[in-house]
């Protein structure tokens, strides 16, 4: 049995036209029914922080999934598809857990109110991370991670914590080199595109 | 947290509300016009004293706000991504989606015709 607020929550997400809201009260139910609480990344994040229609294909959630979760998960009407756990309905969803820990500092997550409870959403500089890190595989001008990167950097530009960021590639430069030197060019790229786009609009 | 964007963008708003160009305001400051460029860019953080400077040429104060956050509109927000991001549209089937994620984009009426028409993501 699963309990009455996660069921709920998730009857309201197979209701729930808008993808974004869909994806957080699904997230919420699962912070309720998995053993670990989950931390919401990838796409999802993405659309949280920016605001921008991202629209994500699925829900991307880190947690360590084990036995007793799946098991849960399948109570909850999820069923395994491939790589995702998949809830069919009027508005059917795709749930990843792609990795046990998030890449970052878990304590940058934030807590997003959902009905009653909350969902943890990844930090904005982390997932600023991720899109920078990304891109590093496909740097043209045109590839979605730095699109991706250059929306949350122009979203959230006074609440980034630019110092960390700074941080973790430097970090990253020391430990494999090729890829922080990679980082470290299309950050300084994302920042001045962003600068430039921010300065003229009278923020 | 203000930021030397914010701040930039403060400048180049009074400068531009004074119908200054940025070589007029360095003039007037007694200093360059890269030096204008790179405050309102955020490429650098003025100082106190040349901020008293920038607003007495313009005849616009600023007012710098410490201490608290203060985040943009929803709309704003979306309005500064569509310009940084210049109008790059985000389209899910370049992501390959697996036969579950194609349900759910169907399912939203999110189909791949309905992305065929979207404005291209242009270069630069």
């Amino acid at each position: 049995m699963i309990r009455s607020e996660a069921r709920n929550l998730l009857d309201e997400a197979d209701r729930e036209g808008k993808r974004l809201r869909r994806h957080l009260l699904a997230a919420a139910a699962l912070s309720l029914i998995l053993e670990h609480r989950p931390i919401v990344v990838g796409g999802t994040a993405e659309d949280y922080w920016t605001d921008n229609d991202y629209v994500p294909t699925d829900l991307d959630m880190c947690a360590p999934i084990s036995k007793e979760d799946e098991r849960r998960l399948a109570n909850a009407g999820f069923k395994r598809e491939g790589r995702h756990w998949f809830r069919e309905g009027e508005h059917p969803i795709a749930v990843e857990f792609p990795e046990a820990r998030i890449e970052g500092e878990e304590q940058r997550a934030v807590e997003v109110p959902v009905g009653s409870t909350t969902v943890r959403v990844i930090g904005v500089e982390d997932l600023y991370l991720d899109r920078i890190r990304q891109s590093t595989a496909t740097p043209e001008e045109d590839s979605e991670p730095l699109a991706g990167a250059v929306a949350i950097a122009s979203a959230r530009y006074e609440r980034m914590d630019w110092r960390y960021v700074t941080k973790v590639i430097r970090s990253t430069l020391e430990r494999d080199p090729p890829l922080g030197a990679l980082m470290q060019r299309i950050d300084r790229r994302v920042r001045t595109r962003v600068r430039r786009a921010l300065s003229g609009s009278g923020f | 947290m203000m930021n030397a964007v914010t701040l930039g963008s403060i400048v180049a708003r009074n400068r531009r509300k004074a119908g200054l160009t940025q070589a007029e305001l360095a003039e007037r400051i007694g200093t360059k016009q890269p030096v204008i460029s790179k405050i309102e860019s955020g490429a650098e953080f003025a100082t106190i004293p040349l901020l008293d400077r920038i607003a007495r040429a313009t005849g616009e104060p600023i007012v710098l706000k410490l201490g608290i956050d203060e985040e943009p509109t929803r709309e704003e927000r979306r309005r500064r991504v569509r310009r940084a991001t210049r109008g790059y549209t985000f389209n899910p089937w370049n992501r390959n989606p697996t036969p579950a994620e194609i349900k759910t984009l169907e399912r939203d009426g999110l189909t791949r015709d309905s992305f065929r028409g979207s404005q291209s993501p242009r270069r630069g």
